[in-house]
């Protein structure tokens, strides 16, 4: 390549291999665009944590047609499981389902390494067109007339032009602040997630989780787990390992003073969680801000020459049942290269052409679902609902099987009991009644 | 002034994960870096290069070596040659180095090769030397330092540090042309800049196979090693003196049975004023000849 | 005909390198079972006198090549002078430490010799009747391999050093000693040293260092490690530390050892306020003499220490130093 005119040598520079980086590239390079994408780390996916269980199956399919045939997935999830805890007990939601979409193509879900997910992701963006830089650290954006024209990396000469900048730089994304579209986020509105792969056995695995061939499980944790620090905990199965992990609200952790790896320990030894990683051999550690208060920390979603999306965007739904970040981050991804696309064949980089970009998320389903669970975060990530809930229904379920000589007691007394212990006044658990309802059923 | 420089492409020692039980390396896992000690030799060879000279880098191995050859040439090389060929099924040293020679005479035969001392995978260091036999050159390991002034290059000839046990160094002179093994981590490789490494990411490398070379798959042919078998990691124990006749039986015992890795079983003082204590100290470094002389 | 395990030793400021110590007794070992003889090469100038020092740790033949022009190691000298001693001695099996100077010249003899040669040895065994296997560690010891040659008729083996470690020596065993006046054409050398150069303790990186002295927590802060490094420079040691130090910002942290720092095998290593963790003490197994103050008679240090005082370092030390100011002005 010989030198290039020194402005606009790309039509559009996304920054961050993530999935939402590598999908904005993909559709973008397909659409014939000059596509740059910028990863800091060596590769794709070098540094990127998650459970992981990607639920855009279905949305993949479409760009790449039965794309789990050529992508390192390691099972597809049949088996999920809810489990309410007390310090020694569990109580379980156990959902199967051997049927159509979840079982077979497109699947609803497939647990997947981020390490090699990420690169293969990426490489189908390079095999579209796009060209991948990786170990290239992007550190500023640059302007021209109040309108954002490229980015400058860490290297020497390292700015570079663009029509249009994607930011899909993660939580926490350092180009949507330099940008001046987000704020600073507050402590409880950040999770932390402390994770592990643990090596197994696949035959291990088959046999402790009640699988056949490929089919993997997908269980989360609510409840004691986090000792009082407001969060809940996930296991996956993946080929010949186990993800597994803590996610702890980051302000809660500090006032508690809680370390996270204490609250990953713990949750290996408790008696639901030790038997299915027993014997097994640590592959890898690692910890990774999570995003969790969906809709209220939103940034504006775009300026002049400039989009985000993924979790720079805080796509991220972790709302008690769901934990789903790779899927949004892919359709938001999709949403700001049609964005892309659009602008660069009107030849109009403004924010007024690229408001577009909230028709295409609507389109894509995902601010839809983030309003529809506007209030799920707030509450779920309350201390009841994560902590005392939870725990209130493992113990009950104690009391319900104990046989001990003692007069039966109903349902309905214990409850009360129960709950009169916990010093909940009654109003408090209606309300917290509706709003469960207002956050899930409605 | 010519300089050539073999870059092997190995695993991330951090990414090395050895089965407890088969000791295995879990292959799938692995990711691929630049040897560091070569990386410390490239660095070099573009710092010593003169404004006419040329720096080129070697390698033997498979396509995906390419990517490190690509950022060599991003960080400064002139020229990059890779060698591999169907025939080839391994990078045995003996393998490597005939195909090296073969390559470096192919590409004009330069002033100066430089080789890391070590390669942090299967390497044993054996490369430079057996890279000197094949070309009749002479070689110098475990180079820690060197530079070159324009009156040393006129004489062919050079100066180079070595490392000697302790910490201690060699002054070593060396006809050119040479071979040069070097330390890992005397210094580090530039960063590229951003222009030139977007210039050579699909810059192609030339591939030299056993035809370009002249050689035929008979000349890679010697006696065959069979790997036996790879285990986990298991210390030796190492030996020691045989136990001390003036100690006690169950010290003796003690002593055999730690076959000398643990509990010296020395001696320990735990009573007297700090004077006292400090005289002890005084007094053992003495019989042990540490004040006599300082180093 | 008698067979032959052929071991060379190499010399350093006229003594034999431990390394080389070692390999003769690995060799012993080998050349027991084999029913063979260990014929050990030495090349330098002025060396005759080490060749006892051989017997004594198992040697039954030394051959020492001798030559003023061998006075500082040249690879090329060494090559000429010990090709055709080497040929003559039909060996059954080569050892030899692995040693920057042997990888220098012994691969060029592997190539002419057509020997498959093996570095980072472990190990020699012999299996069957009488091949050798051999266990080498890879990937930075993260791994071993066993290797076996079926076809070779000999093998080229170096052996790292300080895996074995070096026994007793056998005072009385003697051995049969030649002494070989080459001739040389040092002109030829295109390869010559020409002189060492002393290590600094200031600089000498720790795991070269030949004398250490340590902090640990129990130094209470900056001015107890203030008080370490001074008797470190007073006897000419580098200064090193455990983890604990270093996370407290007391040492720095290419400075601290044990198995996620730095490995360290010196002639001398004193230890004060240093517990003696596992993790530590894994770094200092090399050590030959280890001193150790430590306030707690329980240390797991004063068990691994050659002399362990049990007192408080803020006592012992300035006194130390003292009394060494007045020694040593
Ligand atoms: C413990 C844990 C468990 C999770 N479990 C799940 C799960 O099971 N299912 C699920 O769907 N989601 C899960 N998530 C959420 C999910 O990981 C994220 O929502 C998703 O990865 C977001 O994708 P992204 O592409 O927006 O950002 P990321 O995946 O974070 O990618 C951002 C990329 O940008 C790069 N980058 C950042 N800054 C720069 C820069 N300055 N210059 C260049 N490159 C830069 C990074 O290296 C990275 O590659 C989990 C998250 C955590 C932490
Ligand atoms: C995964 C892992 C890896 C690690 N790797 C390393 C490593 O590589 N290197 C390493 O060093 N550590 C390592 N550690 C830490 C190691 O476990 C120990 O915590 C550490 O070595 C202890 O350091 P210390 O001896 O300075 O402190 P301490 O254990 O606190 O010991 C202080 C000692 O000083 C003594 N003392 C106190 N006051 C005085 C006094 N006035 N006079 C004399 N003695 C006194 C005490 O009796 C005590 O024995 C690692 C830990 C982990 C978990
Ligand atoms: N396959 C190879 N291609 C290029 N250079 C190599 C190769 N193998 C080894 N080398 C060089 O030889 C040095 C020593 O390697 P080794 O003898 O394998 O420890 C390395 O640091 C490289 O410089």
């Amino acid at each position: 390549m010989t030198a290039l005119p020194a402005k606009e040598q790309f039509d559009v520079i996304v920054v961050g291999a993530g999935p939402a980086g590598s999908a904005a590239a993909l559709l973008s390079a397909r659409a014939g665009l000059k596509v740059l994408l910028l990863e800091r780390g060596e590769y794709p996916g070098a540094k990127n944590v998650s459970g992981a269980v990607f639920y855009g199956s279905a949305i993949l399919n479409q760009l790449i047609p039965n794309w789990w045939e050529q992508a390192p997935v390691e099972r597809y999830i049949c088996r999920r499981d809810i489990a309410f805890m007390s310090p020694t007990t569990a109580v379980a939601l156990d959902f199967r389902c051997a049927g159509s979409g979840y079982a077979t193509a497109p699947y609803n879900g497939f647990s997947v390494l981020r390490p090699k997910f990420d690169r293969w992701l990426a490489a189908q963006a390079e095999a579209a067109g796009a060209f991948l830089l990786t170990s290239a650290v992007v550190d500023d954006v640059l302007w021209d007339d109040g309108r954002v024209v490229g980015v400058r990396v860490r290297r020497e000469q390292g700015e570079i032009y663009g029509k249009v900048v994607i930011a899909c730089d993660g939580v926490n994304s350092f180009l949507a602040k330099k940008a001046g579209l987000q704020r600073e986020f507050h402590a409880h509105e950040l999770s932390l997630g402390v994770k592990e792969v643990i090596g197994l056995d696949p035959a291990i695995i088959q046999d402790r989780f009640h699988l056949t061939g490929n089919e993997g499980i997908a269980f989360e944790y609510l409840g004691a787990i986090t000792e009082d620090v407001h969060g809940g905990a996930f296991l996956y199965t993946n080929r010949d390992s186990l993800s597994l992990g803590v996610i702890g609200q980051v302000s809660s952790l500090v006032e508690r003073r809680k370390r996270p790896y204490e609250l990953l320990e713990r949750f290996k030894a408790h008696p639901a969680v030790a038997p299915l990683v027993r014997g097994g051999k640590l592959r890898e550690y690692s910890a990774h801000l999570i995003p969790e208060s969906g809709w209220a920390m939103q940034p504006k979603l775009y300026t002049d020459g400039l989009l985000v999306a993924g979790d720079a965007a805080g796509f991220c739904l972790a709302a008690g049942l769901y934990l789903e970040g790779m899927n949004y981050a892919i359709q938001s991804g999709l949403a700001a290269a049609e964005t892309a696309i659009a602008a660069c064949r009107r030849g109009n980089f403004s924010a007024r052409s690229l408001a577009v970009y909230r028709k295409h998320l609507k389109q894509r389903h995902v601010s839809t679902d983030f309003r529809a669970y506007r209030h799920a975060p707030s509450f779920v990530n309350g201390p009841r609902l994560q902590n005392l809930y939870p725990e209130m229904i493992a113990r009950s379920m104690e009391q319900i099987f104990r046989v001990d000589g003692a007069p039966k007691r109903k349902i309905l007394p214990l409850a009360y009991r129960m709950v009169r212990q916990s010093e909940i006044r009654p109003g408090q658990l209606l309300r917290d009644a509706y709003q469960v309802a207002r956050a899930y059923l409605w | 002034m010519r300089i050539a420089v073999c870059l092997k492409y190995v695993p991330d020692p951090g990414t090395i994960e050895v089965d407890p039980l088969t000791g295995l390396i879990a292959a799938d896992r692995l990711l691929y870096m630049l040897n560091p000690a070569d990386e410390s030799a490239l660095e070099l060879a573009l710092r010593l290069r003169p404004p006419q000279g040329t720096v080129t880098v070697f390698n033997v191995g498979p396509v995906e070596a390419d990517r490190l050859l690509q950022e060599a040439l991003a960080a400064g090389a002139d020229a990059a040659v890779r060698v591999w060929d169907s025939a080839i099924s391994s990078t045995k040293p003996m393998i490597t180095t005939i195909l090296l020679a073969a390559a470096l005479r192919a590409a004009e035969l330069p002033d100066l090769v430089l080789c890391g001392g070590h390669s942090v995978d299967r390497g044993s260091g054996t490369v430079p030397a057996l890279l000197a036999e094949h070309l009749g050159w002479p070689v110098v390991t475990e180079v820690t330092q060197f530079e070159m002034q324009p009156d040393e290059l006129q004489s062919g000839r050079m100066r180079v540090q070595r490392r000697l046990a302790r910490g201690a160094r060699a002054e070593s002179e060396v006809t050119l042309p040479a071979i040069l093994g070097l330390e890992t981590g005397l210094v580090h490789l530039r960063q590229a800049s951003l222009p030139s490494l977007m210039r050579v990411k699909h810059t192609p490398i030339p591939l030299y196979g056993l035809e370009e070379l002249g050689l035929s798959p008979q000349d890679l042919h010697f006696p065959a090693m069979t790997l036996h078998e790879v285990m986990p990691p298991r210390p030796r124990a190492r030996v020691m003196f045989t136990p001390d006749c003036h100690r006690s039986a169950p010290e003796r015992v003690a002593q055999i049975l730690s076959a000398g890795v643990a509990g010296k079983a020395g001696q320990i003082l735990d009573s007297g004023t700090p004077e006292q204590q400090a005289d002890a100290i005084i007094d053992f470094l003495r019989q042990h000849g540490f004040l006599e002389k300082s180093p | 005909m008698d067979k032959f395990v052929v071991v060379i030793a190499e010399s350093e400021h006229g003594e034999l390198t431990q390394a080389s110590l070692e390999c003769v007794e690995e060799g012993r070992e080998v050349a027991d079972q084999l029913g063979a003889q260990v014929h050990t090469i030495l090349c330098g100038n002025e060396v005759t006198p080490l060749a006892a020092t051989l017997a004594a740790h198992g040697a039954d033949r030394v051959t020492v090549v001798e030559h003023e022009a061998l006075a500082q190691f040249s690879a090329d000298g060494w090559l000429q002078a010990l090709a055709p001693v080497l040929l003559d001695a039909h060996p059954t099996l080569l050892l030899a430490p692995d040693s920057g100077q042997i990888r220098a010249w012994l691969p060029r003899l592997s190539v002419r010799w057509r020997l498959p040669l093996v570095g980072c040895c472990m190990r020699i065994g012999i299996i069957g009747d009488g091949y050798p296997e051999i266990i080498r560690h890879t990937y930075g010891g993260a791994c071993q391999e066993r290797l076996i040659w079926p076809y070779a008729t000999l093998v080229c083996a170096m052996l790292t050093p300080g895996v074995r470690g070096v026994g007793a020596p056998q005072r009385g065993r003697s051995a049969e000693v030649t002494v070989v006046r080459p001739e040389l054409d040092p002109a030829s050398f295109r390869d010559r040293t020409l002189r060492t150069l002393p290590a600094d303790p200031r600089t000498v990186s720790l795991s070269e260092a030949e004398r250490i002295v340590s902090g640990g927590f129990g130094a209470g802060g900056p001015d107890g490690m203030a008080l370490v490094k001074r008797l470190a420079e007073q006897i000419g040691a580098a200064l090193g530390g455990t983890r604990v130090a270093a996370d407290r910002g007391w040492l720095a942290v290419e400075r601290f050892i044990g198995s996620t720092g730095q490995i360290v095998a010196p002639k001398l290593y004193m230890a004060f306020g240093v517990s003696g963790a596992g993790q530590h003490l894994s770094g200092i197994t090399g050590s030959e003499q280890v001193v150790a103050v430590n306030s707690d008679r329980t240390a797991p240090i004063l068990k691994r220490a050659d002399l362990g005082v049990v007192g408080d370092l803020h006592q012992i030390l300035p006194i130390l130093i003292r009394k060494l100011t007045e020694i040593t002005p």
